[in-house]
């Protein structure tokens, strides 16, 4: 058990970067993602018994994220922190910065999302898990995610030709 | 024509749909060019947004999401415990009725960071005290050496390496001994099937002061006597009835 432990504990580890990815999906500012990955990876430690060798251990662990989230980290980020700060249009013209204005956009529209909606965008599209495995991970039927997914996209898809057409 | 709705057109550019359906739909893409437009505009929009947090993923992993993997060690079970203490008081403030039962929640982290320490420095030793002290058999943390035979032999309240504090008979009719290392580690093992489980343990924060006589029980964190309170059927042992039990093995 003591061996397992250690070498889960390994796999935790090489799935950190993914973790931080998530996490940003659900909690917009830096600090606040590394404070949601440090409390589920401190979780997932203490619960790795209830881990299941052989299933999934990143939708394992994402569902402990997910769960920190709604348990506690939400209640103590206030809502008008979830915004990120307006980017200003320096550089324009330049490819990278148009490339980091586009990114900037595009996380700025998942953190307008609704809960709901950024766990599914999240899950789905930025750690591309199947519509199957996510919709374990949120306790919801196969169905649900579908629906929620396109209403999601549809969503992301007006905010987006929104800003566009405003600047 | 066979139309097909948003959710199979999203699906088909997440790759989700079954053969027979990805077919029909490309079949209709050939001949329709809105709907080959719809697909790509969902493809497009599944890279946009992978594309815009895939950076995170190749930032540096900041040390402290990745210490506590690999290294679990007492200092880190403090930090818990401080970690918890402060949230405990602040969902105090908060609110009732939450979904998580914060004491249940310490004795775990107590309990299961024994667990990891001993994961990970090998056979069964924890760090610090010099002899070994608990071991995992069979996935049970069980004490051993030095903390095994002063639980065996030791009477509460006697000085030595290990201190016992409070013995007693537990409800599921097994005895359990509450104890403190010489490296302030504290908890409560009970006697089952022949050897001394360990239940729960604590690191505690206060380096005892060698040579002084203190009495144990005092010393006892929270954690721990909670844990007594929660097993224990009737009063604690007396001297006699603790002679009587080590004469016994600790068997009833």
């Amino acid at each position: 058990m003591m061996d397992n432990d250690s070498a889960l504990h390994e796999e935790i580890a090489t799935l950190l970067p993914r973790l931080r990815r998530f996490a940003r999906t659900l909690a917009w500012h830096r600090e606040d993602a590394d404070d949601l990955v440090q409390l589920s990876v401190e979780r997932a430690i203490l619960h790795s018994s209830s881990y299941q060798p052989g299933t999934r251990l990143d939708s394992w662990l994402f569902r402990i994220i997910k769960n920190a989230w709604i348990d506690e980290v939400r209640s103590r980020t206030r809502r008008s922190e979830l915004f990120a700060p307006e980017e200003e249009g320096e550089h324009v013209g330049d490819d990278f910065a148009e490339a980091h204005q586009q990114r900037m956009a595009v996380q700025k529209a998942v953190s307008l999302l609704s809960e709901e909606h950024r766990l599914v965008v999240g899950l789905v599209l930025v750690e591309g898990l199947p519509y199957k495995e996510a919709a374990e991970v949120l306790d919801i039927p196969v169905g649900t995610l579908t629906s929620r997914l396109a209403r999601a996209r549809t969503a992301l898809q007006e905010m987006l030709s929104e800003q566009a057409r405003i600047t | 024509m066979k139309s097909f709705s948003d959710e199979i057109l999203m699906a088909y550019a997440d790759g989700e749909l079954d053969e027979v359906t990805r077919r029909a739909v490309e079949e209709a893409m050939h001949k329709d060019a809105a709907l080959a437009r719809r697909v790509a505009q969902h493809k497009a929009m599944r890279n946009d947004v992978f594309a815009a947090f895939a950076p995170v993923a190749e930032e540096a992993v900041p040390p402290r999401l990745a210490q506590p993997l690999r290294q679990a060690t007492v200092v880190s079970l403090d930090s818990v415990r401080a970690r918890r203490e402060a949230e405990q008081q602040a969902a105090r403030k908060a609110s009732r009725g939450r979904r998580w039962s914060w004491p249940e929640w310490g004795a775990l982290a107590a309990m299961l960071m024994v667990g990891v320490m001993a994961g990970h420095y090998g056979v069964g030793m924890l760090p610090g005290d010099r002899g070994e002290t608990v071991a995992s058999r069979d996935g049970v943390l069980v004490a051993q050496g030095r903390l095994a035979t002063a639980l065996d032999q030791q009477l509460a309240g006697s000085g030595g390496p290990v201190r016992i504090g409070t013995s007693f008979l537990a409800q599921d009719n097994s005895y359990c001994r509450s104890f403190i290392t010489a490296q302030d580690m504290s908890g409560l093992a009970c006697k089952q099937g022949g050897a001394w489980r360990v239940q729960l343990a604590v690191q505690s924060q206060g380096k005892s002061q060698q040579g002084e006589y203190r009495q144990a029980a005092a010393d006892m964190p929270t954690q721990v006597l909670d844990a007594i309170d929660q097993r224990i059927a009737g009063q604690p042992l007396d001297a006699k009835a603790e002679q009587e039990a080590v004469q016994r093995k600790w068997q009833r």
